[in-house]
């Protein structure tokens, strides 16, 4: 059962992309569960260089605790990473929609993972390309999930 | 935007502040309110804060009004409630009854904001000294692992959300204080719907003195309607001339604005008495400005 809410992620996925598209270096993003999961495996695949605490007004300086009466104006601030002028993240975009989920066995998760072989409809995996899977409420690498023999959502992918 | 979005700024979740009932403090301050006195941030390094005359900034005189000195100056009639009673003119009764139920309710409304405020005290007392304990575990933690580095700070706190959960839950005492607050609030906007409804029903009342209600009138508005009245006609006539000429139509607009303007300043609607004036009436808070202006004549 899958906890990771997709239209979450699709918001996630845009705001990213639009970020990008005007090279912004630092952006605020709601502070939920399935957005600060998502943060963390983009960070810890390199893709973003820093996850900070904030409040809409910008990062913490001092520690924040989130209570009931703080949640409102919580925000998760991510700093974007770029090369050459050029974005590290060239391309992001939902693979599960709320429409159309996948939901991928486990051979079906190392025959995408090789790289060789069409799954479904979805394209296969491109060198230097990241695929999120979700699996019991946490979120793997699609690297990791073959390693491990885990089957799950394919959540969304990252170039 | 929603309505009253913009009242508070844009941000959600933000109560109004409250009017008070008290005007000057009812107890010396307590041991919060004297720590946060104490750190209260003022003035320029080594200059000495300007004294102005009749005003001390670091006054620390810790002045106070208990309520039980506030009841004592409350001023009920000479005449005890079975007395009153006993008074034969109706008008006289009246108004001294009037006085003695307004200020046993002040009475009244003090003991409770008394008590109100109390519990509060009690509430906001705890939370300081749950908070100098919190302090004090952050200081010792704090000396245990410095580090300068912002991702060793935040990333760990992060990452421990997700297990041990996304929203710190809050203490009793503050859900107290927030629901005493809620309840308060909740009171106000009821007590200002209510004066609003009170407003709509005294010009429904106000309006009702034009309503046709027996057959003689209904005769009289229906003869009235097809009689023909030169003068009225002519006078009509010459009213839409000068409008379509243009001529008056700014004055008519002058004069409709004046008698708004003057309806709004002396709380009338359409020239006849308003809430605030029927209040006044019944608190004989009328009365005593006449005496008043007679006193200031003589």
């Amino acid at each position: 059962m899958s906890s990771a809410s997709l239209i979450q992620l699709a918001n996630l996925t845009a705001h990213i992309r639009n970020c990008i598209n005007i090279t912004l270096s630092k952006t605020a993003l709601n502070y939920n569960k399935t957005n600060l999961q998502a943060l963390l495996s983009l960070y810890q695949q390199g893709f973003i260089s820093n996850i900070q605490n904030g409040s809409n007004t910008g990062p913490d300086i001092i520690n924040t605790p989130v209570t009931p009466l703080n949640i409102s104006s919580r925000k998760l601030w991510i700093d974007l990473k770029y090369r050459n002028n050029s974005s590290v993240i060239r391309k992001i975009s939902l693979i599960s929609t709320p429409n159309r989920k996948y939901d991928l066995t486990s051979s079906e998760i190392k025959n995408l993972a090789s790289g060789n072989k069409q799954v479904r409809r979805i394209e296969p995996l491109q060198p230097s390309e990241c695929i999120f899977i979700e699996n019991g409420g946490e979120f793997y690498e699609i690297q990791d999930a073959a390693k491990k023999g885990l089957d799950g959502r394919a959540l969304f992918r990252v170039k | 935007m929603g309505k009253n979005v913009l009242k508070f700024g844009g941000k959600s979740g933000i109560l109004p502040k409250t009017k008070p009932i008290f005007k000057a403090p009812i107890r010396p301050k307590l041991e919060y309110e004297l720590a946060k006195d104490k750190n209260a941030e003022q003035g320029y390094k080594n200059v000495p804060i300007p004294k102005i005359k009749g005003f001390n900034k670091n006054d620390q005189s810790n002045k106070f009004l208990p309520v039980s000195e506030l009841i004592q100056r409350i001023q009920y009639p000479n005449k005890s409630l079975a007395e009153i009673n006993k008074i034969e003119n109706k008008n006289e009764r009246d108004f001294l009854k009037r006085a003695y139920f307004r200020a046993d309710f002040l009475k009244e409304s003090f003991i409770e904001e008394e008590k109100r405020i109390q519990e509060i005290d009690v509430l906001k007392q705890r939370i300081y000294k749950n908070q100098l304990q919190k302090d004090e575990q952050m200081r010792l933690e704090h000396v245990k692992e410095t580090s300068s580095n912002s991702l060793l700070n935040t990333l760990p706190n992060l990452t421990s959300a997700l297990t041990n959960g996304m929203i710190e839950p809050i203490s009793n005492e503050e859900k107290e204080l927030i629901s005493k607050q809620k309840k308060l609030n909740r009171n106000l906007t009821n007590l200002n719907e209510k004066s609003k409804k009170l407003e709509k029903l005294l010009k429904l009342y106000h309006s009702a003195s034009n309503f046709i209600i027996n057959e003689e009138q209904l005769e009289d508005a229906i003869y009235k309607a097809f009689e023909v009245n030169l003068h009225e006609y002519e006078k009509k006539k010459s009213l839409i001339e000068s409008k379509l000429q243009g001529k008056e139509s700014q004055q008519i607009l002058f004069d409709k604005n004046d008698l708004n303007i003057k309806d709004y300043i002396m709380g009338e609607i359409n020239g006849k008495p308003g809430l605030e004036q029927i209040k006044d009436q019944l608190n004989g808070k009328k009365e005593e400005y006449k005496r008043q202006a007679k006193v200031n004549d003589m």
